[in-house]
């Protein structure tokens, strides 16, 4: 029993980790949700902040994991909906940070940011998905 | 025109002496754009002019845009593109949009705003793309829907735009409402119209409304549904009056306004309906597309005097299959067809001319790829085999070359992007 839990729960476990900024003040973050968010459809918080979206290049092997295993998309998918957004003046690709450590750090830094790192990665005490999920 | 031309053409070219990793104007600002060059072999039928018949360079696409965001909720974007394809655009740098953009309303479920200005229009999932390179599969958009004759009419309003999303039980669906006015190139519509220009009068201006909806289901992202309708009406402005026309006819025999009726055209109302449904799969390295669209024309044209009404349905759909296996390269293929009257498939009266007896329709294959051999800079591969010439771009003097049933055409295009 406690081997097939810790075997079904091993998939979400490593799946990349969501990260936020405090003033991101959110009550819930269901995956349509989130997906709005990094394809960058949804402006600003509910309290109004702005959203600072970071991701790693579209190359980056941790970004592909990411958009498929949390957003339930492909990689191709978000690059496609960015490059439309900016060229048909609707709307703006997200920030592009060049390591899991830089990402921490904007997410820190950032009023408003999201961001992700791989599950294991340490972030300290940087609100994750997992404490602000439904 | 030409000056302005000149100013995008070196502003892109600094561009691309300097290629700074993202050229952000402050936090909030942000400057791109792209130049597209195209080579082009047509050996069956002119292609936008008659140098394409032996290969032509005369395909060329400038584009600069940037935006400001002054707050979360108000933002100003702005795009200027030239666009040469030989003899059917010239290239003069023209506005592609110019919008003030409020987000009116966002909480987690709801989210809507307002557009004002020069807003490009979402009518299937390529219309407001269309002139950007590294959105297109491949050199075109799908020929079937995006045939060229509606090219400039549809592509964008100067009017008003709302726009929002639903998010609900982890369905998403995203809705658009436009109403406005277009500026028109008044000889493509009477190409399309008639095949030759018309003798006297014009079509200056295009009333538009539509509506696009896009509907992404919980069950599965990978898919997405989108519905869009646009209605559109333009009148002949100016035209010749009835009384010059029944002299004009009383002097060439009234035999001539049947062999060239467009000659003696005192009135032209069309309305039209723009009907498409599209649905896209994306699975794994996989993108698979499909549109269909239903065009309803009304065209009330009046000929020396004489009114006669004519509602024509022009139907087109496409198959569309891309592959990605790896982050720089992609390949596509597709098929598709058009029928610019569906009720007589081979062409109806109306729409043929004995130099091209095929225009009433169009199918063909396309094949291609794109490469991006180093970042920012993609070059694209295309071969079309077609059989009619519906989709074929008008140029003036067109009446005047003979068309060829089967048709092919070739083109690689270098593209650099930032």
């Amino acid at each position: 029993m406690l081997a097939a839990l810790f075997f079904f729960s091993l998939p979400l476990l490593s799946a990349p980790k969501v990260i936020l900024n405090d003033d991101a003040e959110i009550t819930r973050l269901d995956s349509a949700y989130l997906s709005q968010i990094f394809a960058m459809q949804i402006r600003k918080w509910p309290n109004g902040l702005a959203i600072q979206v970071f991701t790693l290049p579209s190359d980056n092997e941790l970004h592909r994991e990411f958009v498929v295993n949390r957003l339930h998309i492909q990689a191709h998918q978000l690059d496609r909906i960015w490059n439309r957004m900016l060229f048909t003046g609707t709307g703006k690709a997200p920030a592009v940070v060049k390591s899991q450590a830089e990402m921490v750090e904007m997410i820190q830094s950032t009023p408003g940011a999201i961001g992700y790192t791989s599950a294991d990665y340490p972030t300290g005490n940087i609100v994750t998905l997992g404490d602000k999920e439904q | 025109m030409r000056k302005l031309s000149s100013t995008v053409l070196g502003l892109t070219a600094a561009m691309i002496m300097a290629p700074a990793t993202a050229l952000e104007l402050g936090n909030s600002s942000e400057l791109h754009g792209f130049v597209n060059q195209s080579y082009l072999y047509s050996p069956d039928n002119p292609y936008s002019g008659t140098e394409s018949l032996d290969g032509s360079f005369k395909f060329r696409e400038l584009g600069l845009n940037g935006f400001t965001e002054i707050s979360p909720e108000f933002r100003l974007a702005g795009q200027v593109i030239s666009r040469q394809r030989d003899e059917t655009d010239d290239g003069n740098a023209r506005i592609d949009f110019l919008l003030a953009d409020y987000l009116y309303y966002s909480d987690m479920d709801v989210t809507a705003g307002v557009r004002l200005g020069r807003v490009k229009n979402n009518v299937g999932f390529y219309n407001a793309t269309r002139d950007i390179p590294s959105a297109r599969p491949g050199f075109n958009v799908p020929d079937s829907i995006y045939f060229d004759s509606f090219r400039d009419s549809i592509l964008s309003t100067d009017g008003i735009n709302l726009y929002g999303s639903l998010l609900f039980q982890d369905n998403q669906l995203n809705w658009e409402l436009f109403a406005g006015r277009k500026s028109v190139e008044s000889e493509r519509v009477e190409y399309y119209l008639f095949g030759v220009p018309v003798g006297e009068g014009e079509f200056d201006e295009i009333a538009l409304q539509g509506l696009n909806l896009n509907f992404v289901p919980a069950a599965h992202r990978g898919v997405k549904f989108g519905l869009s309708l646009l209605d559109a009406s333009l009148d002949l402005d100016n035209p010749m009056s009835v009384t010059d026309a029944q002299m004009a006819l009383f002097i060439a025999g009234p035999a001539d306004v049947v062999a060239n009726p467009q000659n003696y055209v005192t009135g032209t109302r069309i309305d039209i309906l723009f009907a498409i449904l599209s649905a896209q799969y994306s699975y794994d390295d996989w993108v698979i597309t499909a549109e269909y669209m239903n065009l309803f024309t009304d065209l009330e044209l009046q000929v020396a005097g004489v009114s006669r009404n004519q509602s024509t349905t022009t139907e087109a759909y496409y198959l569309q299959v891309e592959w990605l296996p790896t982050v720089s390269t992609s390949w596509f293929a597709r098929y598709e067809e058009l029928y610019l009257d569906k009720s007589n498939r081979s062409g109806g009266d109306m729409i043929a001319s004995a130099s091209n007896p095929h225009r009433g329709y169009g199918k063909g294959w396309s094949l291609g790829g794109k490469w991006m051999f180093y970042p920012r800079w993609t070059v694209t591969g295309q071969a079309s085999f077609n059989e009619g010439s519906a989709w074929l771009p008008s140029y003036k003097g067109m009446e005047n070359d003979s068309i060829d049933k089967h048709w092919n055409y070739y083109v690689v295009s270098l593209t650099f992007q930032f």
